[in-house]
């Protein structure tokens, strides 16, 4: 638990030092003086989220693949890394420093992924990937190091990757509705910075798109038990189809 | 909200990353239309667009239903004038429309054809485009007519029902898809035949739909209640003098478990509760409704035990002459909530500082009819337009059709400018919503003067932000 603690203090103290830089940027002066309302997702949740298998999610889409790099910098097809687990895939850049954008996806990620200790369930069939839309700066160098710090004790499977070039992430971030627009006044040599909406996705072992959450409702409580409802719904399909085999045996 | 108990983080490092948030607070700002979804990206500061959704007249310009857009950027060349006009073809009973929650698309559905359609409003937000077409509501629905209100969720659009295909009453259910067109789910009302779990705490299980808003720090999404294509569609002086008609009309509202999408708890509201407005403040765990036929306001809110209650708090004018309150619209400081009545035309504003106790502080006749409204987030802008469904409009000169644009001064309402949409042949004004540039990244086409804050492109910020 020290070491999570160290890694999420690393994590905290590159986003106080983003939003101290975001504080003195020329930005300051040109917003108006409202206060930031931090996300449900950094706190505890204010309802008891529903008892997993109480409920359903229905399928949205299927799930898009397009072309990526993992940390050790190898190509690959997102495509390939969904359909073995029940996946959650968040779309993040590094450096971003919203505290209810990024910052918060991934600190969810890092509460889910700490709970696959305590949940030996989540660790089987609970997949983390955190995509960055930023590869100029998030090479798979950079992921790979930032990835260890923070997952550095943790047994969940939690990939971080990125991808060649602009033009290989827009398709994927297109197919997801995942809307990215860059900051061209804010880009400097040592970073980028985007607006683009927060949104997290929960895809089921037949790569269909069970669920989406956004800023008002990623809470890891809420991710958790979508995820259990989700392998409870397998293991029921899994029950019926036993039961369904076996009457076909005694029919025979 | 106790973090450090939930993260284990190290507490001094948590102290000042929050310090450090509340110092980069000064730099962040949510600005929106006040009745829109929480789950929705936000525009700070002047909105460049109304996008008005417009019911066809017969004899009356090309007689179709269209998305009307007019300039209301007051830096703008074109300010006040009706810069697009998209026509969809027909006339589906237009009614209301809503953005997913990326405000890529803006939805509109047809009360009558059950047809709905799909804009894209980020490619061009000048000049919307109509994207898809979705004409097998009923279909996939399950027998559900009436596509009426269309609500933000994250990545998905929860349409709300009027009616059924069984009987064109008001038993009805929210339809659930995605951004993109993709049928996910129905969820049918609770009706006595069948509660779906819920508590019928009164005297009424109808089944009927009209509006849905949600609370999503509460879990909770709250549904209002209407009448049927039978109704709707009826000549409303016929109607009025129907007594078998004016009994179908909704009693209830439903409060939802918003992420199981089950009916939890349904409250007795006589007479039609119509637009449910709920607060934006993070301890104000309430909604407000107006009901149509019996001109009252109506809070829903959760108790200091956590329950959920209703409770009518107030008249709207004098319910004996049944005003008809339609739109209504809270401030984003949750302490004012404009209602409009739709008979005398007149829009009202309540001092609701005290939710139990709204009291009206101030009145204007806008028109001789009057429907809709929508402000800016800070207040300063309400727009209105005039019509309510097309059998159901005045007639002969009591007909005014209308978009008009005031100011709001916090004491009295002053006119900017007006479209007479009669004059311009585009038909029936009907429902607002707002649009800019900087929404999507891009830059107005004119030249915007520094000291006008909020007429700056770069305020607009595509970003959605907790509720």
């Amino acid at each position: 638990m020290n070491d999570l603690v160290c890694n999420l203090a690393k994590f905290y103290t590159r986003l106080i030092g983003s939003l101290l830089f975001l504080a003195l940027s020329p930005y300051a002066g040109a917003q108006n003086s409202n206060e930031i309302r931090l996300a449900p997702g950094w706190g505890q949740l204010s309802f008891t989220a529903p008892k997993p298998g109480t409920y359903e999610l229905p399928p949205i889409r299927a799930a898009a693949g397009g072309s990526i790099l993992n940390s050790q910098g190898q190509s690959l097809d997102l495509n390939d890394l969904l359909g073995e687990k029940i996946t959650v895939l968040s779309f993040i850049y590094r450096t971003c420093d919203d505290v209810n954008g990024c910052p918060l996806s991934t600190m969810v990620s890092y509460k889910v992924a700490d709970r696959v200790k305590k949940q030996p369930l989540l660790k089987d069939n609970l997949r983390l990937l955190t995509l960055s839309f930023d590869p100029q700066f998030d090479t798979p160098d950079v992921m790979q190091e930032w990835g260890e710090d923070l997952k550095q004790s943790s047994q969940a499977d939690w990939q971080f990757l990125t991808s060649k070039s602009e033009q290989e992430i827009r398709p994927i971030l297109k197919a997801y509705q995942q809307s990215v627009i860059a900051d061209d006044a804010a880009s400097n040599n040592e970073r980028n910075t985007f607006s683009h909406i927060l949104r997290v996705y929960l895809i089921d072992r037949e790569k269909q798109i069970r669920n989406i959450y956004n800023v008002s409702f990623l809470h890891p409580d809420i991710l958790v038990n979508d995820v259990l409802t989700l392998i409870q719904e397998e293991a029921q399909a899994e029950q019926r189809s036993t039961a369904k085999a076996n009457l076909a045996d005694t029919v025979d | 909200m106790n973090l450090f108990k939930t993260t284990g983080v190290n507490r001094g490092l948590m102290q000042i990353a929050i310090a450090s948030l509340f110092f980069a607070a000064s730099l962040t700002s949510h600005a929106d239309e006040t009745c829109m979804s929480p789950y929705m990206a936000k525009i700070v500061g002047q909105e460049d667009f109304v996008y008005v959704w417009t019911l066809g007249q017969e004899n009356l310009g090309d007689e179709q239903d269209k998305l009307v857009t007019i300039d209301v950027n007051p830096a703008s060349p074109k300010y006040g004038k009706v810069i697009n006009s998209l026509s969809v073809g027909g006339r589906n009973e237009a009614h209301h429309s809503g953005f997913t929650d990326d405000r890529h698309y803006l939805w509109a559905g047809g009360l009558d054809s059950n047809k709905i359609f799909i804009f894209d409003v980020h490619t061009d937000p000048a000049k919307p485009t109509l994207y898809k077409t979705i004409d097998n509501f009923v279909k996939v629905s399950g027998g559900v007519v009436g596509p009426h209100t269309f609500y933000a969720l994250a990545g998905k659009i929860m349409v709300t029902g009027l009616s059924n295909n069984a009987d064109h009453g008001g038993r009805t259910a929210m339809v659930e898809y995605s951004n993109t067109g993709d049928y996910i789910a129905t969820h049918w009302h609770p009706t006595d035949q069948d509660l779906r779990g819920a508590e019928k705490s009164g005297k009424f299980a109808d089944g009927y739909g009209y509006d849905v808003r949600a609370l999503p720090r509460r879990n909770a999404m709250f549904t209002s209640s209407f009448t049927g294509w039978t109704n709707y569609m009826m000549d409303f002086g016929t109607m009025l003098q129907d007594p078998e008609a004016m009994k179908r009309f909704g009693n209830t509202a439903i409060k939802w478990n918003l992420h199981t999408r089950k009916p939890e708890k349904i409250f007795d509201m006589p007479g039609a509760p119509l637009e449910i407005r709920c607060a934006w403040q993070p301890n104000h765990n309430y909604c407000f409704t107006t009901t149509a036929l019996t001109s009252k306001i109506w809070l829903m809110y959760e108790d200091e035990q956590g329950e959920w209650q209703a409770k009518a708090v107030a008249d709207i004018g004098d319910p004996s002459k049944v005003p008809l309150p339609v739109d209504i619209s809270i401030t984003s400081d949750d302490k004012g909530l404009w209602v409009q009545t739709f008979m005398d035309g007149k829009a009202r504003y309540f001092d609701v500082s005290d939710p139990f106790n709204p009291k009206q502080t101030y009145e204007k006749e806008i028109g001789s009819q009057l429907n809709m409204i929508s402000q800016s987030w800070d207040g300063k802008r309400a727009y209105f337009t005039s019509s309510l469904l097309n059998n159901w409009d005045k007639k002969g000169d009591q007909d005014q059709q209308f978009f008009k644009s005031y100011t709001w001064d916090g004491s009295k309402l002053n006119l900017e400018f007006e479209v007479d949409f009669k004059a311009e042949k585009l038909g029936s004004a009907h429902q607002m919503r707002f649009g800019a540039y900087g929404l999507y990244g891009m830059k107005r086409p004119y030249e915007t003067k520094q000291a006008e804050v909020n007429s700056n492109a770069s305020d607009t910020l595509l970003a959605s932000k907790p509720e």
